[in-house]
């Protein structure tokens, strides 16, 4: 906090200040001033004691810092003009301070070093198996003014939550990633870092968006980042004030006429930063890929011959050394596949765990040929601002054995298998908090049929070079329908572990194995725990059409198995139609084996709206 | 009932706990060599104290409310180390393969003008006299690179 200056820095203030320039939209906007106050929680980015609820004051004791020649701030001990780069812009701009602006060494270094022209806005898609990576994340990247530059040179700048304990207790981070218990911080990297952590270490694509941002805008940007940077942080809040919304929050300084963080829901995805810059005309003049490792590794594959690939296998199998493999794809081959191999059992591979990794590359340099620069297009299908919103509603109505049912349901997020899976991961079922409301006119009966609290499903299907499991978890409250009760509801968890095989790219069986617990006051002592499995087959024409027909069988241990076992078969199609809306239609039967005689179906229709 | 509820909060904390990892970035939460190789980063350890070499003297870590290193910008003269140092297993295989982004980068960072083809086909022929050995390290390989060309 700065003491007043002199009487004459107040008479000077006074005379040039125009009136309500603490209200100029830009002020607040350097302050984060939302909702009656600053998101900035470090006490050193305000020069006014109340200076986080009122921008007046804060404007009053800049200007007066800036007169100040003796002032200081912070643990750096820097002159406020080296600090508050961009408010000092700002204000002289307004002519409201006229001091000779002074040498900041720290500052013009730090600036020189990110050398930036223009800024790209980047997009990594959700991690293959990974829910927690499930809606993405973004960050920046400054582009170097230089001639022919190379990206990975370039610095890039990341919000993110500094937690400190590197492991922490799952419900303590639960806890305080939702209630803003981490601190937020910006920071810089070389891209390459960036790279390697996305896209070799994570096997992450990278969607790199340019923005239409003139040079003077970018600067303006960087200014304040390092105002920023240099003295206080955020509370991260993973729900709302996020990597992504804090990002768009940071643009907005960069280009004011941009609304980036306006929400009508409670949360902000990732998705949602590049959907709204896609959507201001002219934000973004182009848009590169950088596909993953697993990728170029697969696009590699691709330019194998069978007896080729056989030849890959031999080496991968150690049946056969490197330094007698006499062909360069195939060698490519192995040393994308070394290298994804090592980032997924994250196994260095440098010193002795080198072996066939440094026998390879040493073949393919003797070999004095340049590998061809890998093809892989982006896919118009994939681009994430075509994911639809996280949001769901839907209206229809069906029908089981007693009676017609109307019924609506409301979903607060985010992804389903069988819905349109367009800038998202292919069948990834990721969803929360939905809710089942059914009305039978028979009754006149408006019910809470279910309300699922979580459901993750993640198929991963096999190929000969990557093997990973397929799983599922999840539960709530839902109506029971394989015993002959006809209106009672469980509380309900399960987990399952399976396969899942690509009988063609779009078309996937999977076969699971699972267990669950169940609880409801129907049961004779109101729980039920036992195994369950299940075979599905899943899959997609042209973004059009889903379809599944699925199997399944469970079991309950607690008592005799043949007192408890039902079978589920499920024959469910989607179709898409325009505008984030889809015709689902839904059909399962159940039956009990050895008391066939309480067979029960259900079909349903419904109209579903995204958003 | 309410033990529905309370398994209910219960279930979703769990459910967030496993999207929330999200939010940390195990790149850095601040700043170049704080922070920024969680444990079992693949980048090798020397590299996060090769960068506290980075920061010039006259600049200190700072405490308090930011907590960060201040600068992140990787000094010219360590440059070329850091990038092989960073990007190891990569340059290594488009040096192997006298093509790619990462050695493109490379040429950047030491300075290099000329012909890229030219290049790629130098570091392919010469890539034992870089990498002598599999326990080359990075600034190893720079000061072999310096030697040769």
């Amino acid at each position: 906090m700065i003491m007043a200056a002199s009487s004459e820095a107040a008479l000077y203030l006074s005379q040039n200040l125009s009136p309500n320039l603490y209200s100029d939209p830009y002020w607040l906007k350097l302050l984060h001033f939302k909702k009656g106050r600053s998101l900035a929680k470090g006490k050193d980015f305000f020069l006014a004691p109340q200076g986080n609820v009122d921008p007046q004051a804060e404007l009053e004791a800049t200007v007066k810092a800036f007169n100040d020649p003796q002032a200081k701030i912070g643990t750096l001990k820097l002159h406020p003009q080296c600090i508050f780069i961009e408010r000092y812009r700002f204000l002289k701009e307004k002519g409201v301070i006229e001091t000779t602006p002074i040498v900041c060494k720290d500052f013009d270094f730090w600036k020189k070093g990110i050398n930036a022209k223009s800024l790209t806005l980047v997009f990594s898609t959700a991690f293959p198996n990974d829910p927690s990576s499930m809606f993405g994340h973004t960050f920046i990247r400054f582009n170097q003014n230089v001639e022919g530059k190379n990206d990975l040179l370039d610095y890039g700048a990341n919000y993110s939550a500094y937690i400190e304990d590197p492991n922490p207790n799952p419900f303590v981070y639960a806890y305080k990633g939702i209630f803003g218990g981490y601190r937020g911080f910006f920071g810089f990297s070389p891209y390459y870092m960036k790279v390697n952590e996305y896209i070799n270490n994570e096997s992450r694509d990278l969607y790199e968006y340019d923005l239409n941002i003139p040079p003077e805008n970018v600067e303006r940007l960087i200014n304040h980042l390092w105002e920023v940077y240099a003295t206080t942080y955020f509370n991260y809040y993973f729900v709302d004030e996020n990597c992504s919304y804090m990002l768009g929050d940071f643009i907005e300084v960069a280009m004011s006429k941009w609304d980036l963080t306006t929400i009508a829901r409670p949360f902000y995805l990732p998705s949602d930063l590049i959907k709204k810059v896609m959507s201001i005309p002219q934000a973004v003049t182009d848009l590169h890929y950088r596909p993953s490792l697993k990728r170029k590794f697969t696009a590699s594959l691709s330019l194998l011959s069978l007896e080729q690939k056989k030849e890959l296998k031999d080496l991968i199998e150690e049946k056969k050394f490197p330094r007698d493999e006499k062909n360069d794809q195939v060698l490519d081959s192995f040393l994308y596949f070394k290298e994804y191999e090592s980032r997924k059992n994250k196994v260095n591979l440098q010193g002795k765990n080198q072996g066939a990794f440094r026998e390879a590359l040493m073949a393919r340099a003797s070999s004095k040929e340049k590998s061809a620069e890998l093809v892989i297009p982006l896919k118009e299908e994939n681009r994430p601002e075509r994911s639809h919103g996280p949001q769901r509603v839907s209206l229809g109505g069906g029908f089981d054995k007693n009676q017609a049912i109307m019924k609506g349901t409301y979903r607060l997020g985010s992804h389903n298998q069988m819905a349109n899976d367009d800038g998202l991961e292919k069948f990834s079922h990721f969803e929360f908090l939905s809710l089942a409301t059914s009305y039978a006119p028979k009754g006149k009966k408006f019910k809470l049929e279910e309300a699922q609290l979580i459901r993750l499903i993640s198929l991963f299907p096999q190929d000969e070079f990557d093997s990973r499991l397929s799983w599922t978890a999840g539960g709530g409250f839902e109506k029971i329908r394989e015993d002959s009760c006809q209106d009672c509801h469980r509380f309900g968890f399960d987990g399952g572990l399976g396969k899942t095989f690509a009988l063609t790219e779009n078309h996937w069986a999977t076969l699971m194995l699972g267990n669950f617990a169940e609880y409801s006051t129907h049961f004779d002592k109101n729980l039920r725990m036992g195994i369950w499995g299940q075979l599905q087959f899943l899959g997609k024409t042209h973004s059009i059409y889903k379809y599944k027909v699925a199997s399944k069988i469970k079991t309950d241990v607690l008592t005799k198995w043949k007192t408890h076992y039902s079978w589920e078969n499920t024959f469910c199609q989607t179709l898409f139609l325009k505008n984030n809306i889809e015709l689902r239609m839904d059909s399962k039967w159940w039956s009990r084996l050895g008391a066939m005689t309480q067979n029960t179906y259900e079909h349903n229709l419904e109209l579903a709206y995204y958003f | 009932m309410y033990l529905t509820l309370r398994l209910s909060i219960v279930a979703l904390l769990l459910v967030i706990f496993v999207s929330v990892s999200s939010a940390a970035d195990s790149s850095s939460g601040c700043g170049l060599g704080w922070q920024v190789f969680p444990k079992n980063s693949l980048v090798s350890s020397s590299l996060r104290s090769t960068t506290h070499v980075f920061l010039p003297n006259t600049f200190s870590m700072t405490s308090g409310t930011s907590g960060c290193a201040r600068h992140d910008i990787v000094m010219n003269e360590y440059k070329a180390i850091h990038f092989a140092e960073a990007n190891y297993d990569q340059l290594m295989m488009d040096m192997a393969r006298g093509q790619g982004e990462y050695l493109n980068g490379f040429a950047a960072v030491t300075n290099y003008k000329g012909d890229m083809n030219a290049f790629g086909s130098f570091v392919q022929n010469n890539f034992v006299n870089l990498y002598p050995m599999a326990t080359t390290t990075p600034s190893e390989m720079v000061a072999n690179f310096r030697n040769l060309f």
